[in-house]
């Protein structure tokens, strides 16, 4: 796919993105995206509410009510509340912070990364990411979950872990097609030092399918703490996060099966918008994409 | 090529003693252990459950006991089940069969799913067909497999009562093929609908790049039927890149699906690797986790090796 582009077109590429207005012109281009300006609301919605959780849920997440046990979704309580009369709309919006912290965490760890591979590449750095890669990472992760205290440090250190190889393997990749082309020579014969090279010249080329893969790996990292939660090896209890609270959704089934349905749907809306947001980027931060 | 080979199972030696001694490490460092329930019950002398763990060199140094491990692994012996204390190699073809069928029948399913509208969607590329395909993918790779299994339950077992809830068999009746592919039915579709959304992305895409290649310009000017090029001519090529990513699926066939599995209780792999780690049975522990490692490196090799003898021109040094 992008690896048949002509020289004259990343020619092209490299002088467009010289040109001031290079931010904006992906945003011209991500705007056009109906379904990751979609996207692009629904996490803005979500994160906020989770963030202002204290001040916008209409109850407590974790005092139970005995006069409201299992009461079906309705006018009190939008969502319904559990099996001991907690409001399960403001336990999901407290349960919207897991997600949240994991995504910002996550976000920023990938980028760091990806700024440290800018430097240095090391062929001890990649055995490493072969060991990471050949790690059966879910039965891992379960381990680590039964046996320390899950907080949600650990799980979001964790997910770092065992998510970053992608990453730094694609700004790896990147960059080594990338410093043997003419445009790098180039700028190197007409003088620009290592750090000008790598910043100005190389990065704003490579950072494209960086970013992409690093907003799916937030989407992946988030449906991963959800399953791990969901099987009770995740941050626990009474904490509010989606997936915990879908773990006795199985057994309510019967009596209160609403329970089953809303943090579910809270998870696949974020893991979706997520998803057309990468989308998105992707059309937006690659010039040679074919739609405009 | 062979040169090649020998290199990379040369590299796998040392990524296999890593993963082992981080596992080992790991659980070593859990509190309490396979015993430890017993201390808790008054059945119990506390000093019995002390000297039995001394016996079975549960206090013994975590490196001699990685040492013991490893020279016993050296000999095949996986040990026994510190909670049934069954061989370990038992308790896993108890479970083996199982996951095969569920996993296997998913890998089919998938298969049967995501390969004809994957090609159909690049075919039939910006058609109605397309735009739902790639909608229905989007659902699919964004679905929760446990959110999924839920609705699922909740659906035609709780709402509609078409089909049984969970496990594998209805308890007290012997062996029925039609009983057992009842209990099959929501397992598999999960696992094979949630895999096919992400399947089908990636046969259209391999498609929309081979299908704008000279060579089917010259397979449709000299006369040949649509479907021929299509299956014939295109999507042979554009399979390639597809049979290496199917075969660095293997490990999950041994290792089952946990949350597939939990979610119907489906006494597979995943229920035992999940039920080991709620007892710390370190042995079986080890064998599933050293077992799945070794399985995604060989697999990982299997693949390329199978990329370049499927495609000439890739050459490995």
């Amino acid at each position: 796919m992008t690896t048949l582009s002509t020289e004259r077109l990343e020619t092209g590429a490299v002088l467009a993105r010289a040109a001031p207005g290079q931010v904006r012109l992906a945003w011209e281009r991500f705007r056009r995206h109906r379904l990751a300006m979609i996207g692009l609301v629904v996490l803005a919605v979500l994160a906020t509410s989770a963030l202002l959780a204290d001040v916008v849920a209409p109850y407590a997440p974790d005092i139970p009510d005995v006069e409201a046990i299992r009461v079906p979704p309705g006018l009190a309580h939008p969502m319904g509340t559990d099996s001991i009369g907690r409001d399960e709309l403001s336990r999901l919006l407290h349960g919207g912070r897991m997600a949240t912290s994991v995504a910002v965490a996550l976000g920023t760890l990938l980028g760091s990364i990806s700024g440290y591979y800018g430097h240095a590449i090391d062929n001890a750095i990649m055995r490493f990411t072969d060991l990471m890669y050949t790690l059966p990472r879910l039965l891992v992760l379960l381990l680590v979950g039964a046996i320390f205290k899950t907080t949600l440090l650990l799980i979001v250190v964790l997910l770092g872990l065992t998510s970053w190889m992608t990453v730094a393997r694609l700004v790896r990749a990147s960059f080594l097609s990338l410093r043997e082309k003419e445009f790098v020579e180039a700028a190197r014969t007409v003088g620009a030092g290592d750090r000008r090279i790598i910043w100005r010249h190389i990065l704003p080329n490579a950072i494209g399918p960086v970013i992409v893969a690093g907003t799916l790996g937030v989407a992946g990292a988030i449906l991963v703490e959800s399953t791990l939660s969901y099987l009770g090896y995740g941050v626990q209890p009474p904490t509010a996060t989606w997936g915990n609270m879908l773990q006795n959704a199985q057994s309510e089934m019967y009596a209160a099966p609403w329970l089953a349905v809303f943090p579910g749907l809270f998870i696949f809306a974020t893991i979706m918008s997520i998803n057309f947001v990468g989308d998105g980027l992707r059309d937006a931060l690659d010039p040679r994409s074919t739609r405009s | 090529m062979s040169r090649y080979v020998a290199r990379r199972l040369l590299q796998a030696i040392p990524l296999l003693f890593a993963i082992t001694i981080l596992s080992f490490g790991l659980m070593k460092a859990a509190p309490g252990g396979p015993l430890s329930i017993y201390r808790e019950s008054p059945d119990f002398d506390p000093a019995d459950v002390t000297a039995i763990e001394e016996q079975l060199g549960l206090h013994d140094p975590i490196p001699v006991q990685y040492a013991k491990w490893i020279g016993n692994l050296a000999r095949l012996d996986w040990g026994y089940s510190y909670v049934t204390h069954e061989a370990v190699t038992d308790r896993i073809w108890q479970r083996l069969p199982n996951t095969l069928t569920l996993m296997a029948t998913a890998y089919l399913l998938t298969l049967l799913i995501a390969i004809p509208i994957g090609v159909l969607a690049a075919v039939r590329q910006y058609s109605r067909f397309d735009y739902a395909a790639t909608t229905g993918a989007f659902f699919g790779i964004s679905m929760p497999v446990f959110w999924f299994g839920l609705l699922m339950i909740l659906t035609f077992a709780v709402q509609l009562r078409w089909l049984p809830t969970s496990g594998m068999a209805t308890a007290g009746r012997d062996f029925d093929l039609v009983d057992r592919l009842r209990h099959l039915v929501m397992p598999a579709l999960v696992l094979s609908l949630v895999s096919a959304a992400h399947y089908s992305r990636y046969i259209r895409g391999s498609m929309l790049e081979v299908i704008h290649q000279d060579y089917i310009r010259t397979a449709r000017a000299k006369g040949m039927r649509e479907t021929g090029v299509v299956m014939r001519h295109a999507f042979k090529n554009a399979a390639l890149p597809f049979v290496t990513l199917l075969a660095l699926d293997i490990p999950e066939l041994f290792t089952g699906a946990v949350v597939t599995e939990t979610i119907f209780a489906w006494p597979g792999m995943g229920r035992l690797y999940l039920e080991s780690i709620t007892r710390l049975d370190y042995s079986v522990l080890m064998a599933i986790l050293t077992v799945s490692a070794l399985l995604l490196i060989l697999s990982n090799l299997f693949a390329d090796m199978l990329y370049a003898y499927l495609d000439p021109r890739i050459r490995y040094r």
